[in-house]
C-alpha cells in the first residue's frame, strides 16, 4: 500500500560536514540533515526562566548567593535598564563581588566580561553550576567555545575525556571518566548561552528580551561512554537541537533515552538521531531484531526524519507551528471566548438516505449482541476492526457519583481486564509489538476477535436519546459514528461507547447482499469508555462555566441541624423541590420555602422571583459558601 | 452512498504499512490538539484542511479551511487531552487513507477554576467533558511531490466529526 521512499535528492549536509570534518562521523553518505531557515521558531513559548543557577563565588555555599547571568557570553551584551528580567533581584549582598553599573544594574566581573548578577536560591536539583569554582567554569567554558562551529551551529562534544583542555585542567567529565549528571547538565548549560554570529532577540518584549534563542542545532556526544543519565539535563537546557549523535556510548535500553524522548515532550525539535555503537540498539540487530529497534525509536521520536543515517517513512501534515514568534505566523485573536457560538445539536446526518443508517444500526447492533459470529458476512476479507478500552474516569461521571450510584449498583463490578486482555488498540498506550495483531483484518479474524470480548445487551429499543448518530459520506465510503452505551455481562454494569464505521455498498453478488445487508463494513473501529450519562449530547446551549442556578439539589445530609429540622417540617413530597431551589439559589431552607410558598411551588417562578430580589435578600438567607 | 464502491484491497497491509499509519496517526493527533490548544489556533488549524474538507461539530456542519475558522473564531480556550486513540488504514486506497479515531478529556474557558463563587462541588458544569472525534486522512493530490527523504505524501484532514459524550 505504501511505496517506499526515495530519498529526496541534494539533501544538504552542512551540519554533517561539519560533524565530519570534526571527525565525529562515519564516513557514510546519509548523515545529519540540514535544518529549515529562518530558525528560531518557538522561543517565546519555549520561553524558560534563564535564571542562570547557582554559582558561589566564594564557594562558601553560604545561603545567600551571587549568582551570575550567563545569558550571554558575548562583549557586546548590553541589558537596558527598561528591560529588567522580573526574576532579577537587585543585589547588595555583604560580601558579593558586585560592581555598581552606571544603569544601577548591579554586574559581576568575570574573565574580563561583566555579567548583571542575579540573587536567588533555586532548587537545589537546578543547581547545575553550583560548587564549581570560577577557574573550572572558565575551562569548561573555553572548551564548549573551542568545540562550537556558529557557521554550522554544530556542537562537537566528541571524546571529551581526550580533549587537551579537559587534559590540561583535569577536569572530570561525563561517562567513562566517572562524571555524573551534573557534570553534563554545566556542559549543556554553557552550551545553551552560545550564540551564532548574529544575535536575535525576541521581539517580544513582554518576554525577557535578553533570552538569546537558542542556537545549537547539532550536538555530537559520541565515544563519551555515556549512560541515560547524562542526558538527564539535555533538554532543560539545549531544548531545541535538529541533529543529535550519541554514536558508540553505553546507552543500553530504551529507559536510557527517556530524557530525550520526544513522546515525553522532549527534544521535540529533533530530525535526525544516531544510535549506532550503543547497546540498545546493536543487541537488537546482532539477534536479529532491528526491525524492532526502529520500530521503538520511532516510537519515542516521533519527530525523526532521519535515524541512523536512514530516512525514516512517514506521512507529512502541513504541520502547524505553534509559535507565535515565527516570521511567518500571523498575528491572530486568541481564543478568548467565554461562551459556546454553537448548541450540542441533534444527529447529522447528510447525503445519505437516513433509512440506510437505520437499518445497518437496527441490525448490526443487535446481531453484535446475540450472533456475532453471523456478522462475518457484513465485513470483506480487507476489512478492519479493532477496539480500544478509554480507562479514564471521566471527570463529570465521577462529581455525578456514576460509579457508585445507588440507582447503578452493578457499576463496581465492572472490569477492564477483558477488554485489556483480548486486545486493547489503543494506541496511545500499546506497545508496539501488538499494533499489527490487535488490527483485525477480513471476517473471520474478525469473528475471532468478537467472540473474545464480553457480551453487550445495547438496548436500541429503549430510551433513543441513550444513543447519538452521525453520518456523512467521505472519499472511502459513508462514515457512519454512534455514541451511545451498552450493558455488559456478566457484571451487567453499564458502559459508554463510541463506534465509527466506514461503509460501502454492499457489491450485487457478494456475500454480504446473499444475507440481506445493503452495505459491507470496510473499517469498524470501537472506543469502550467508562460509563457517562447520555445528557453529554442532549440538545441544547453548550455552557464553558457553571452558574448557579444549575447547581444540583443540595444534599439534605450537608446541611446545618436547624435547616434540616426546618426542612422534617415540610411534607416529604415536596422536600426535592426545596433541596433543589436551595441547590440552584444557595437560599437556606428556610428562605426558599418562603420563595415557594410565594410562587405556588412552581420552581422556575420561584427562582425567577428569587433572581429579582436577591441583591436585597440579607446574608443569612443563604446557605454558607461550602456547603453542596 | 458513494457510485463507485472502492475496488477491493487487492495489497494485502503489511506490518510496515500499520507501523507507518500508526505514526501519521500519532503525529496527526499531537499537531491537531496542539494547534487546537493554542493561541494561534486561527491561523494553524485551517492549514490541516482543504476546500472539500467536511467537518461536523457537535451536529453542526462546516466546510473546508473557511469553515474551520468560523467554527473556531469564537469558541472558548480549550485544554484537548488524549486517551485514546485508535487508526485503520482504510482497504482499497492507495496511499490508504487513515481513519484516526480520539477519545479524551476537553477543558473549556477557565474549567473548574473559573466557575463562579457559590458553585456546588457537585455542579459538573466547568468541568473536563469527554469528547470522541473521528478524522479521515487523505492524501493531497495536489500537493507539490514530497522534498524530503522518507515522506511519502501530504495528507489533510477530509472529515472530522466531533461530539461531547461525557
Amino acid at each position: 500500500m505504501f511505496s517506499s521512499p526515495t530519498p529526496a535528492p541534494g539533501a544538504r549536509t552542512i551540519a554533517a560536514s561539519a560533524l565530519r570534518g570534526a571527525g565525529l562521523t562515519a564516513d557514510r553518505d546519509t548523515t545529519m540533515r540540514d535544518v529549515e531557515r529562518p530558525t528560531g521558531r518557538k522561543a517565546a513559548s519555549k520561553h524558560r526562566s534563564h535564571r542562570v543557577r547557582v554559582y558561589d563565588l566564594n564557594g562558601t555555599g553560604s545561603s545567600s548567593r551571587m549568582v551570575i547571568d550567563l545569558s550571554s557570553l558575548s562583549l557586546d551584551y548590553l541589558k537596558p535598564t527598561a528591560y529588567e528580567p522580573h526574576d532579577v533581584a537587585r543585589s547588595s549582598l555583604p560580601g558579593s563581588q558586585t560592581v555598581q553599573h552606571p544603569t544601577s544594574f548591579p554586574y559581576v566581573e568575570l574573565q574580563g566580561y561583566r555579567f548583571p548578577a542575579l540573587v536567588e536560591t533555586p532548587p537545589a536539583s537546578s543547581r547545575i553550576l553550583a560548587g564549581k569554582s570560577t577557574r573550572t567554569l572558565e575551562h569548561w567554558t573555553e572548551f564548549v567555545k573551542k568545540r562550537y562551529d556558529p557557521q554550522t551551529k554544530c556542537l562537537n562534544l566528541d571524546s571529551i575525556q581526550d580533549d587537551e583542555i579537559i587534559r590540561k585542567h583535569g577536569l572530570q567529565t561525563p561517562g567513562k571518566a566517572g562524571g555524573t549528571a551534573r557534570e553534563a547538565g554545566v556542559i549543556f548549560k554553557l552550551a545553551s548561552k552560545l550564540k551564532p554570529p548574529v544575535c536575535l532577540i525576541s521581539l517580544h518584549v513582554s518576554f525577557d528580551p535578553t533570552i538569546v534563542f537558542y542556537k545549537v542545532e547539532t550536538v555530537s556526544l559520541a565515544n563519551n561512554g555515556l549512560i541515560g543519565q547524562h542526558l538527564t539535563y539535555l533538554d532543560k537546557y539545549l531544548p531545541r537541537i535538529v541533529n543529535l549523535s550519541l554514536q558508540n556510548n553505553n546507552l543500553r535500553g530504551w529507559k536510557d533515552l527517556e530524557f530525550i524522548s520526544g513522546r515525553r515532550g522532549k527534544l521535540l525539535k529533533l530530525r535526525e538521531l544516531v544510535l549506532m555503537g550503543n547497546p540498545v540498539r546493536e543487541n537488537e540487530y546482532q539477534t536479529g531484531n532491528g526491525d524492532r529497534f526502529k520500530r521503538e525509536a520511532l516510537r519515542r521520536f516521533l519527530t525523526l526524519e532521519l535515524l541512523d543515517q536512514e530516512p525514516v517513512t512517514k506521512i507529512a501534515f502541513d504541520v502547524a507551528q505553534v509559535d507565535p514568534t515565527a516570521p511567518t505566523a500571523v498575528a491572530v485573536p486568541a481564543p478568548s471566548a467565554t461562551t459556546f457560538p454553537f448548541k450540542m445539536g441533534p444527529s447529522f446526518i447528510d447525503g445519505v438516505d437516513p433509512a440506510v443508517v437505520s437499518n445497518f444500526l437496527s441490525r448490526f447492533l443487535p446481531m453484535f449482541d446475540t450472533q456475532r459470529p453471523q456478522l462475518a458476512d457484513a465485513y470483506t476479507p480487507a476489512s478492519t476492526f479493532s477496539f480500544s478500552a478509554n480507562t479514564t474516569i471521566p471527570s463529570r461521571a465521577r462529581i455525578e457519583g456514576l460509579h457508585h450510584h445507588p440507582q447503578l449498583p452493578n457499576q463496581p463490578k465492572l472490569s477492564w481486564k477483558p477488554w485489556i486482555d483480548g486486545g486493547s488498540r489503543n494506541l496511545q498506550r500499546l506497545s508496539n509489538d501488538k499494533i499489527a495483531s490487535a488490527l483485525h483484518v477480513g471476517g473471520p479474524d474478525i469473528i475471532q476477535a468478537f467472540v473474545n470480548l464480553p457480551v453487550t445487551k445495547h438496548d436500541l429499543l429503549g430510551a433513543p436519546e441513550n444513543f447519538s448518530v452521525d453520518a456523512f459520506l467521505t472519499g472511502p465510503g459513508l462514515l457512519v459514528i454512534v455514541h451511545g452505551q451498552f450493558i455488559e455481562a456478566p457484571s451487567q454494569g453499564i458502559r459508554s461507547f463510541d463506534r465509527t464505521f466506514i461503509l460501502a455498498p454492499a457489491p450485487e453478488d457478494s456475500r454480504a447482499r446473499a444475507n440481506g445487508w445493503d452495505v459491507v463494513i470496510l473499517s469498524d473501529q470501537w472506543t469502550i469508555r467508562g460509563f457517562s450519562k447520555p445528557d453529554a449530547w442532549k440538545t441544547g446551549p453548550l455552557l464553558v462555566q457553571a452558574t448557579i442556578d444549575t447547581n444540583p439539589p443540595v444534599n439534605p445530609r450537608h446541611l446545618p441541624a436547624d435547616q434540616m429540622a426546618l426542612l422534617n417540617t415540610v411534607p416529604e413530597a415536596q422536600r426535592p423541590a426545596v433541596l433543589e431551589l436551595c441547590g440552584r439559589s444557595r437560599l437556606n431552607v428556610k428562605y426558599a420555602l418562603d420563595c415557594l410558598n410565594g410562587n405556588a411551588w412552581d420552581i422556575e417562578r420561584a427562582l425567577a422571583n428569587f433572581n429579582e430580589v436577591k441583591a436585597t435578600l440579607p446574608p443569612d438567607a443563604f446557605l454558607r459558601p461550602m456547603a453542596s | 452512498m458513494s457510485a463507485n464502491p472502492p475496488a477491493p484491497a487487492t495489497v494485502p497491509l503489511t506490518t510496515a504499512d500499520i507501523e507507518i499509519a500508526t505514526r501519521a496517526a500519532d503525529a496527526f493527533t499531537r499537531i491537531y490538539y496542539a494547534a487546537y490548544d493554542s493561541t494561534s489556533r486561527l491561523s494553524e488549524l485551517p492549514k490541516l484542511y482543504r476546500p472539500s474538507s467536511a467537518l461536523v461539530w457537535n451536529g453542526t456542519p462546516f466546510q473546508g479551511p473557511e469553515g474551520v475558522v468560523s467554527m473556531v473564531q469564537s469558541m472558548p480556550p480549550t485544554k484537548h487531552e488524549i486517551q485514546s486513540f485508535d487508526c485503520h488504514p482504510i482497504p482499497g486506497t492507495s496511499p490508504p487513507s487513515l481513519l484516526v479515531i480520539v477519545s479524551g478529556s476537553v477543558t473549556h474557558g477557565l474549567g473548574a477554576a473559573g466557575n463562579p463563587s457559590g458553585t456546588s462541588s457537585k455542579n459538573k458544569e466547568g468541568h473536563p467533558r469527554v469528547f470522541s472525534q473521528t478524522f479521515m486522512l487523505v492524501p493531497d493530490s495536489e500537493a507539490p511531490p514530497p522534498s524530503k527523504a522518507g515522506e511519502l505524501a501530504k495528507y489533510f484532514v477530509s472529515a472530522d466529526a466531533l461530539r461531547f459524550v461525557g
